[in-house]
């Protein structure tokens, strides 16, 4: 089933001479269940696309269509919602709310679209970070910070996880665990897309997008 | 010239902390020179009404022109002593008295007083300790105003005092770098004040001048001592918060400024979401939001005391004061004059009456007193009664009392006549009705005295009075204009009142912009993570913290306000018949204003948040 379809979409920074395209007229599809990683230099365009998909920037063309919704036109407070309720987002540096203990970071989305969270246990359970529920963010190591990050973007039950750099600010040990995991939840039907450099890491995807000026220059599905 | 560079660059910073000191010095300035004014012409109305002299003493003192203490000495039927020093005035005249005979020794009491060196209790003592009172409020206010806002500053300079530690500044190369930059910027910003207090303050007593119809003629006064010593004063509180911040930074690693760690604590659960993320901003950002709440603490705290001066002050006016309650007096032998004017006008009340007066003794069988009384006699046509009610204004104990007396029996016989007590008094006659007259209604006036028609008007228009002198024989007294001196009496507080409110809001405002707009700073990242989130209205948060801010301050300025409240209506309590009262009207109206422009505030910023990519936000 296709959940994803991404439709010439162009992303401009500057004016006339010094305007830069940083995604330039992509398209591609995801289907649902994929585990893709979008790999690339620095200043490929990969975190841009992600950001484009999870309609935290506006792109200058195309379309994007998650679930036969055409997110591109939405309005603001539309894309909101619609995000609060379909998409999860880890970032490098986990984006944790630091007043707020780990249960509540992790139940924040579901507070905030009035849901009742079924899976609060099972996923802290998963994630390890049971005994640390009432910690705040600056109490852990990056490592369980991360694991607080996917507890939240999980708990909507999202249509698609997107990952921006999940492991960039961590050792290669925490690196593997959160890996692990994304591995866990993507065998148990969860569709996620993961920008990352670590081409070790992006081995482990099931296709693996190859980014560079904006332009896909290579699409693999792996085994 | 590279120091003026640097300063430059940071304009904003430069600018927030020169308005803010400049605010507070003016506030500050106008008030220390509108006391030494209203001081120099207390003093002057007293010398001139009272006495110009320290102590008064019958005595016989052959010889003491040679004394060093003493200033000038007036020979009359006592001997008048001004002394050097008015504050040794009870010394200086026990060591005086030693040397010489002494006998009725009065001193000076409304001078002295003025100075704060008497020992009776009298009118003057309050003018005291409401200045003192109102003085040590404004000088908090003011010092915690600098203070919050230097440390807002240094908070954002803090890492980069940190980067000249790690490239070899000294912490003495530091603390010279802090002063020169902020006495600078002190001493600019209150010789700026200083100048701009003397035109505020020479506008308001122009104002005081004008409104009172030079009843109160108050001229400009500078205390040259007391302005160089405050600002001494401020510029060695600016050096201290310096060395405070040097401090702060002397005893901490270097690293920790280069990367503060913030440390939160947990909080207690709610269950409204944006409340409690609100709550946990507030929480967490207690120290950034100090100012502002200290701010509107004392604006809570002083719009209470100052509204409870001008609520006292009015009491006391409108209770001691008998207002006439006609707009005109108009008195002539020629009816018709006085008819055509009452025809030619519309009024709200008016009286016509015959009247004259003569003194009249009344014998001390029909005063209460059993002392034959003498007095002017008012008197009018129209039954044969007598007003028996007296409004009287003496000091009894120490203290102002006004109360209504009668004088006499219920029958009195004078004029040839039995006179029955009447408690009404004529339209008109209300400023009469005290202890020296003697209103009288008698039938036939005509045999009794010669008498005047006196008409008496309240109008809402303006009376035409000026023809009046035309047609001769007519005289007439306004006393709207009389009125207008009591009313604008009140005005002047009032608008003093508001001048003051004025200037707290523009220093509550600079204050809670600075403080919010700091902390939003800190939060765009917050906000682009809620927003990532799903959070699609920030007005619930909005709304709870200027809640939460403003509530926080008004509770904390409650017990305060009673508390000088309290203080004020026992000083005043001493000299008049006073109750106590509070209302909270006006802290009502401060908390639901502090609460928009918080909000308001707040709002500004966020929209300026909301403009910028949820992207750019996030990084």
């Amino acid at each position: 089933m296709r959940l994803l379809e991404i439709k010439n979409l162009v992303k401009k920074y500057g004016q006339k001479e010094n305007e830069i395209k940083a995604v330039n007229n992509v398209s591609f599809n995801v289907q649902k269940g994929e585990f893709i990683a979008i790999v690339g230099p620095s200043g490929s365009g990969k975190s841009t696309l992600l950001n484009l998909l999870a309609g935290l920037d506006k792109a200058s063309s195309g379309d994007i269509i998650i679930s036969k919704k055409n997110i591109s036109n939405l309005k603001d407070k539309e894309m909101t919602i619609f995000r609060r309720n379909n998409i999860g987002i880890i970032y490098q540096f986990y984006n944790l709310i630091p007043a707020l203990t780990v249960k509540e970071n992790i139940l924040l989305p579901t507070l905030l679209s009035n849901k009742k969270s079924e899976n609060y246990q099972k996923l802290v359970s998963k994630l390890g970070i049971k005994a640390k529920e009432e910690y705040l963010p600056n109490d852990l190591s990056g490592g369980e910070q991360q694991r607080v990050a996917i507890g939240r973007a999980l708990i909507n039950k999202p249509l698609i996880l997107l990952a921006d750099e999940p492991t960039g600010n961590l050792d290669s040990a925490n690196a593997k665990k959160i890996m692990d995991l994304l591995m866990y939840y993507n065998k148990n039907g969860q569709t996620i897309i993961m920008v990352t450099h670590d081409l070790e890491l992006a081995k482990k995807a099931s296709r693996v997008i190859t980014f560079k000026d904006g332009k896909i220059i290579k699409d693999n599905v792996q085994n | 010239m590279s120091k003026i560079k640097y300063l430059w660059r940071n304009k904003k910073t430069l600018i927030s902390f020169l308005t803010t000191i400049l605010i507070v010095g003016i506030f500050f300035f106008s008030l220390l020179l509108l006391i030494f004014s209203t001081h120099q012409y207390l003093v002057k109305e007293v010398k001139e009404n009272m006495g110009n002299y320290h102590v008064k003493i019958e005595t016989d003192l052959k010889g003491i022109e040679n004394v060093s203490y003493i200033k000038k000495i007036k020979w009359e039927k006592e001997v008048l002593i001004t002394y050097n020093d008015i504050n040794k005035t009870y010394q200086n005249t026990k060591k005086l008295c030693t040397e010489v005979k002494c006998q009725n020794i009065t001193y000076n009491d409304s001078l002295l007083s003025l100075y704060g060196v008497s020992k009776k209790e009298n009118i003057l003592n309050i003018f005291k300790t409401l200045i003192i009172v109102s003085f040590v409020l404004i000088l908090s206010f003011g010092f915690i105003i600098i203070s919050s806002s230097y440390n807002i500053i240094l908070s954002s300079k803090y890492k980069d005092l940190a980067i000249l530690k790690t490239i070899g500044f000294t912490n003495k190369n530091i603390l010279v770098f802090l002063l020169i930059d902020n006495i600078l910027i002190t001493f600019i910003a209150l010789f700026l004040a200083f100048i701009i207090s003397l035109i505020t303050t020479y506008i308001i007593i122009t104002l005081i001048n004008h409104l009172t119809l030079e009843v109160i003629n108050l001229t400009l006064t500078i205390n040259f001592k007391f302005i160089v010593f405050s600002i001494l004063f401020i510029l060695i509180f600016v050096l201290g918060i310096c060395l405070i911040t040097v401090f702060k930074l002397w005893h901490k690693p270097v690293i920790n400024n280069l990367k503060p760690k913030i440390v939160y604590k947990k909080v207690k659960k709610y269950k409204n979401i944006y409340f409690r993320l609100a709550y946990f901003n507030y929480k967490r950002n207690v120290k950034q939001f100090r100012p502002v709440i200290i701010s509107l603490w004392i604006c809570f705290i002083l719009i209470g005391t100052f509204t409870t001066y001008l609520d006292y002050g009015t009491k006391i006016i409108n209770h001691y004061v008998t207002r006439p309650n006609y707009d005109a007096e108009i008195i002539s032998n020629n009816k018709k004059i006085l008819e055509d004017f009452l025809n030619e006008n519309k009024y709200q009340k008016k009286a016509l009456y015959k009247m004259c007066d003569m003194p009249l003794t009344i014998s001390k069988e029909y005063t209460l007193a059993k002392k034959a009384k003498t007095v002017k006699g008012v008197i009018i046509e129209g039954g044969n009664t007598f007003v028996n009610k007296s409004t009287v204004v003496k000091e009894k104990k120490g203290k102002i009392v006004k109360e209504e007396k009668s004088f006499y029996q219920n029958k009195i016989k004078v004029l040839n006549r039995e006179l029955k007590a009447d408690n009404h008094i004529p339209y008109g006659l209300s400023l009469l009705a005290n202890e020296d007259n003697l209103i009288i209604k008698v039938d036939n006036i005509e045999s009794v005295c010669n008498y005047n028609y006196v008409l008496f008007v309240k109008s809402k228009d303006k009376l035409p009075l000026d023809k009046l002198l035309n047609q001769g024989n007519v005289i007439y007294k306004d006393m709207r204009k009389a009125n207008l001196i009591i009313d604008n009496f009140i005005l002047i507080f009032k608008l003093l009142l508001m001048g003051i409110i004025s200037l707290i809001t523009l220093i509550i405002i600079s204050a809670i912009i600075s403080t919010v707009a700091i902390s939003f700073k800190v939060r765009k990242k917050e906000f682009g993570i809620l927003k990532a989130l799903g959070l699609t209205s920030f007005n619930p948060l909005i709304i709870y913290e200027s809640l939460i801010i403003s509530l926080k301050a008004f509770l904390y300025s409650l017990p305060v306000v009673c508390f000088i409240n309290y203080i004020v209506v026992t000083a005043l309590n001493e000299v008049f018949e006073i109750t106590l009262s509070f209302s909270l009207k006006p802290l009502l109206i401060t908390l639901i204003v502090s609460i928009i422009l918080i909000r308001g505030v707040m709002q500004a910023l966020h929209y300026k948040i909301k403009k910028e990519n949820i992207s750019e936000l996030l990084k």
